[in-house]
């Protein structure tokens, strides 16, 4: 967190010495305060997208831990500019727990806060379990754009709530990662095998395969996804490519084309594309795949600018 | 007693992080650094009784560890430690209701049921077992946790067929067999330091 801070100083301001990165403008008066957060292990994800135009905090955990109710209050309090506060919570029990828990409190202390939850992973059937993965990065962007233009927070939350229900995500995992307290892979996975529906903290997926080439992936992701948002043609959409932290980027963009494709034969256009590392975990090998249907006025909102340091867009 | 019941979870918190490869692997950090941080905070206190020792226990791991264990079992602490407000011993019946306290608080905070393949799994056994023994007589404290252990221990090595249900684990499905589940683990382990510590 420290590098991250160090690395954009100027838009960056870490709270004393707890895992809490605010806006350095922070509170903005005025305007719907977007706290976003969760366990280390995802960079850039969350600090990396504090900043005009997306989140105005972030509160991290130890890797892949959900942080405390403690420090989310703090930041709260600390971004709070009278216009209410907005938490988008990614769909994990401790996240779910731990930020409704600070919510209730700052309620108690009179703030007025409300939260989303993100639950876009497709390899999860059952809604309520359903992870929240790289479409979080959707809701805060468009939510962040909402914010900026001073709407209230009704406002910032309804279009939070549509990002939601119209992105979704997959992921597939050639290795392991090392969570560095246990010094150790969490699965061990042959030469040859691949793991599908993996979500983004080191856990095995839902199913393992032989290996499988990369086109052979994006049908397979492309498919769930699809069928799981209903996607049809004539259909627009951004699409967000990752490669979990291990992945070459040359691998990236083999496997963008191959996911274009898969959206070509499926009458579905691409309006918006972003291709790099959003929400990956640790040094996985492997990719996620997000995509969210767009309207006019998701498309309008995505493409506003935005100084977070960690938001990259290719077109 | 809770210092000694601390030290030996320290040092288990490797094993218990391994038992969570299943999921994310960071279940004994969580734990280990909420009772590292306990201890500091529990040496600074001047002679607290048994409530505010859990109080601080509880109040640690909600607002500074944070994660899902430290969430869960935080609570449960800082409920038991109001219930036992003042108190210098914990006879038969004050150590049952101390379980079941946190017990209850669990369920409610948590969401799961036992069968989900969780600390409910071994936690829920010990409070049958330590409310029976009260029941049929048994007044001895120290016996009661030795009840509750054992009825923690075998439900521990139940888990090992269960299937997640709740949690990490369960995006896994049928995967998730085979394996202890570490909450369990945590709550076998915790009544067994206390258990050990309470005979020095």
């Amino acid at each position: 967190m420290e590098g991250m801070v160090l690395a954009q100083p100027q838009i960056l301001r870490r709270i004393s010495d707890r895992r809490i990165v605010v806006r350095i403008s922070s509170p903005v008066k005025g305007k719907v305060g977007l706290i976003c957060g969760g366990g280390s292990g995802h960079e850039p994800a969350h600090v990396g997208y504090v900043g005009r135009g997306m989140l105005d905090a972030a509160v991290m955990g130890d890797v892949f831990t959900s942080p405390a109710p403690g420090d989310i209050l703090t930041a709260i309090k600390a971004v709070n500019g009278d216009a209410g506060i907005l938490l988008i919570i990614w769909n994990y029990g401790g996240d779910v727990m731990n930020f409704t828990s600070a919510e209730e409190t700052a309620r108690g202390i009179g703030i007025v806060v409300d939260h989303v939850i993100v639950n876009d992973d497709v390899a999860i059937k059952d809604l309520k379990k359903r992870r929240g993965v790289g479409g979080t990065i959707f809701v805060q962007k468009i939510a962040g754009a909402k914010a900026e233009h001073k709407e209230n927070l009704e406002e910032v939350k309804r279009i939070a709530e549509k990002v939601i229900t119209n992105v979704r995500s997959m992921g597939i995992a050639l290795t392991p990662c090392i969570v560095p307290a246990l010094g150790k892979p969490t699965f061990t996975m042959g030469e040859d095998e691949i793991e599908l529906g993996i979500g983004i903290h080191g856990e095995p997926g839902v199913q393992r395969s032989k290996m499988m080439k990369s086109n052979e992936i994006a049908e397979y992701l492309t498919r769930n996804i699809a069928s799981d948002v209903k996607l049809s043609v004539g259909d627009q959409v951004a699409v967000m490519v990752q490669g979990m932290g291990g992945t070459s980027n040359m691998e990236k963009f083999i496997f963008y084309k191959d996911i274009y494709a898969q959206l070509a034969a499926l009458g579905v256009k691409v309006r918006n594309s972003f291709v790099g590392e959003y929400t990956p975990s640790m040094e996985m090998v492997g990719l996620q795949l997000t995509v969210l249907r767009l309207d006019e006025e998701l498309a309008q909102l995505l493409k506003e600018p935005t100084e977070a340091p960690g938001w990259h867009m290719w077109s | 007693m809770f210092k000694q019941a601390g030290e030996v979870i320290i040092e288990k918190s490797q094993q218990l992080s391994e038992l969570d490869m299943i999921g994310d692997a960071d279940f004994g950090v969580n734990i280990s650094s909420g009772f590292e941080r306990i201890l500091a905070n529990l040496s600074e206190l001047h002679d607290p009784d048994i409530g505010s020792i859990l109080t601080t226990a509880g109040q640690v791991f909600v607002f500074d560890v944070g994660s899902t264990i430290g969430g869960l079992i935080g609570r449960g602490f800082q409920k038991a430690g109001k219930q036992l407000q003042g108190k210098r011993e914990l006879n038969a019946q004050d150590f049952a209701a101390f379980l079941e306290t946190v017990l209850r608080t669990i369920e409610q905070v948590g969401g799961a049921k036992v069968g989900d393949k969780t600390l409910l799994d071994a936690l829920y056994p010990a409070v049958t077992a330590a409310n029976e023994a009260v029941k049929s007589g048994v007044t001895n404290a120290r016996r009661i946790l030795e009840i509750a252990t054992s009825a923690a221990e075998q439900g521990t090595n139940n888990t090992v067929n269960m299937v997640a249900r709740i949690g990490r684990a369960s995006y896994l499905g049928e995967r998730s067999r085979g394996t202890i589940d570490p909450g369990a683990m945590f709550i076998y382990i915790f009544l067994k330091a206390m258990a050990q510590a309470s005979h020095i």
